[in-house]
């Protein structure tokens, strides 16, 4: 074949070759969100050389001290799962934990310790960051909400400053239960129902500080909603994020980042995304998501329009702030990581 | 030469794919104002929704598949007969989406009563929701009667003087929530006689949620009162919940 025949040839294949994607970043490598938060996938962050751990639903995932990714799953084989940033698999402990949920990081130094939330078991537990057991919570029947064990089914806890513990009930009765630092119950709040106050599906929780008052962020994610209440548990405002089923609140800096579990109602499945919102609580920016959209006042529904994720169920920025995913009944795969663009 | 170009094809195809470095991910099927809708004596509307820069539309009336050659649809379409409207998504540097799929259905002949059997406790409600000429969304909280575990009997009364040849019935699948299709569904005539047995394909992992329509043929006929029946069904091998009961979510039904 001389030069000039390869060259035609090789130029009508071009033609014809149906898709030719434009390159944002690097061939094939698209960048997701909107505005000042726009991320790259790093999809090979977990390193191939090495084992990987089996899981069944990766649920919620911590920032350590020593700069190690945390994550909790309900697989008995290996409930806490440490990770490199730069990808190594670094450890596991962890067979108690059947519906493994909820994982939060109170403390510092040598003080530090998580609190897991179990489903399954229907209690709260902490214990250090290496697994060691410290102190557990049962169902709350002193405070006259609950006639059974089975319906406190706690999703996830917030940890003050002054050491006293928020637990949301997301799965159970959806109450916010708030004890002292001693561990007893001081107070109990939301439930379910219809009021601003009320809550369905209160599945995470966080302490807000960026106003510089303390406040809690609840999820109501069947409402697609943020909740605001004071430390005591007065209603304050809600943050309404229309067809988000948004998962806990992680604040990180100035802004506040969700994974969305579903998209408009939990009925629908393998839609979600991640949102993230400024210090004014708006959606600036949609990880496979709509671009966000304001009519009349109001935000328009959201949704996913990238087939990246299935079920986001937590984020976790760290301190170069890359941003992880983790997902529920996601064909068992582990957290995703993304790098900021154009930052 | 035939094999050579053909050879060339391939290697260019596979040179690009390298160069891409990473599979191209795909869109998400667009947003539809309803996935299913009874029309009325005005034209109907169907709104897609998509807020993606870059993104295109496109649509089909005929039931195909939309590809790049397929209008451009805007924000919204009027329906003026009954149809299956598809809409995907097309991006240069996604693959484009899967199609979105709204029917719209001609009213039927009117059903003069219907009384189902009590839903769940936690899914129950009137039996007039069934044939109300609203679906439900994806909610299934909402617009629908859910089961488990019980026969269902829908007790239909029609017009006697009229003629009627199909039965319609529609429902939602979410595999998650271990919503299914019915395996079976029986219509029996006023004597309890079958007139016939429709069977439905169980749910399977590809097609996690959305709606199932049962378009039953029947002999045409005054039939006057027909029930349907539905028996329990298991959740497939497959599921998580494999050999236990599916729930059943029943949305609309009516004739033709």
């Amino acid at each position: 074949m001389d030069r000039r025949t390869f060259l035609q040839q090789g130029s009508l294949a071009l033609a014809t070759i149906p898709f030719m994607p434009s390159f944002t970043t690097e061939p094939g490598n698209p960048v997701f969100g909107h505005h000042s938060k726009r991320y790259t996938w790093q999809k090979n962050w977990l390193t191939a050389s090495q084992t990987l751990p089996n899981v069944k639903d990766c649920h919620e995932m911590v920032f350590t001290e020593q700069k190690e990714i945390a994550m909790i799953t309900n697989d008995t084989r290996n409930n806490l799962l440490f990770f490199h940033k730069d990808g190594r698999f670094l450890r596991s402990w962890g067979r108690e934990f059947p519906g493994g949920h909820g994982l939060t990081l109170g403390g510092t130094g040598k003080d530090a310790f998580f609190l897991i939330t179990d489903t399954e078991r229907h209690q709260v537990f902490q214990t250090t960051p290496d697994g060691r057991h410290i102190r557990q919570w049962d169902c709350p029947l002193e405070s006259g909400k609950y006639s059974d064990c089975t319906q406190f089914i706690p999703t996830e806890t917030a940890v003050a400053d002054n050491g006293e513990i928020y637990v949301a009930d997301g799965y159970g009765l959806q109450y916010i239960l708030h004890y002292g630092a001693d561990g007893h119950l001081k107070n109990i709040f939301g439930g379910r129902g219809d009021g601003d106050a009320s809550l369905d599906n209160a599945h995470g929780i966080c302490v807000d500080k960026r106003l510089g008052t303390p406040t809690l962020l609840v999820t109501d994610r069947n409402r697609c909603c943020f909740k605001r209440f004071s430390m005591e548990g007065v209603y304050l405002e809600t943050i309404s994020l229309p067809g988000a089923n948004v998962c806990r609140p992680v604040i990180a800096g100035k802004y506040l980042y969700a994974a969305v579990l579903t998209s408009g109602n939990t009925g629908n499945a393998n839609s979600g995304f991640v949102i993230i919102l400024n210090e004014k609580n708006e959606p600036v920016s949609l990880l496979a998501g709509a671009t966000p959209q304001q009519k009349d006042g109001q935000w328009l529904p959201m949704y996913q329009t990238i087939n990246l994720f299935r079920h986001p169920h937590d984020v976790l920025i760290d301190d170069e702030e890359n941003l992880y995913v983790c997902q529920w009944n996601s064909q068992q795969v582990l957290p995703y990581k993304f790098i900021p663009y154009g930052a | 030469m035939a094999h050579k170009t053909s050879l060339l094809f391939i290697l260019t195809g596979i040179f690009l794919m390298h160069l891409h470095g990473q599979e191209v991910l795909q869109l998400a099927a667009p947003k539809l104002s309803t996935s299913m809708a009874m029309m009325t004596t005005e034209p109907t509307v169907l709104r897609a929704d998509f807020r993606m820069e870059g993104a295109v539309l496109r649509y089909t009336t005929d039931g195909s598949i939309p590809e790049q050659q397929s209008p451009v649809m805007q924000n919204e379409l009027k329906v003026r007969f009954p149809a299956t409207i598809r809409v995907r998504a097309f991006h240069p540097d996604f693959q484009a989406s899967e199609a979105a799929e709204a029917t719209f259905f001609l009213p039927g002949k009117d059903i003069k009563s219907l009384v189902a059997s009590p839903a769940h406790g936690q899914y129950s409600g009137p039996s007039h929701v069934l044939n109300d000429h609203q679906f439900g969304d994806s909610d299934f909280r909402h617009q629908y009667l859910g089961y488990k575990e019980d026969t269902i009997t829908l007790e239909i009364q029609l017009d006697a003087w009229v003629r009627i040849q199909k039965i319609h019935l529609t429902g939602l699948v979410n595999t998650a929530a271990w919503i299914s299709t019915p395996k079976q569904i029986l219509v029996l005539d006023k004597l309890g006689g079958i007139v016939t047995s429709y069977e439905m394909k169980m749910v399977t992992p590809d097609v996690p949620s959305g709606k199932w329509h049962a378009n039953i043929d029947l002999k045409p006929g005054k039939y006057g009162t027909l029930t349907l029946k539905i028996p329990p069904c298991l959740l497939p091998a497959w599921h998580e919940g494999n050999g236990t009961s599916a729930w059943i979510f029943l949305d609309e039904c009516w004739t033709e």
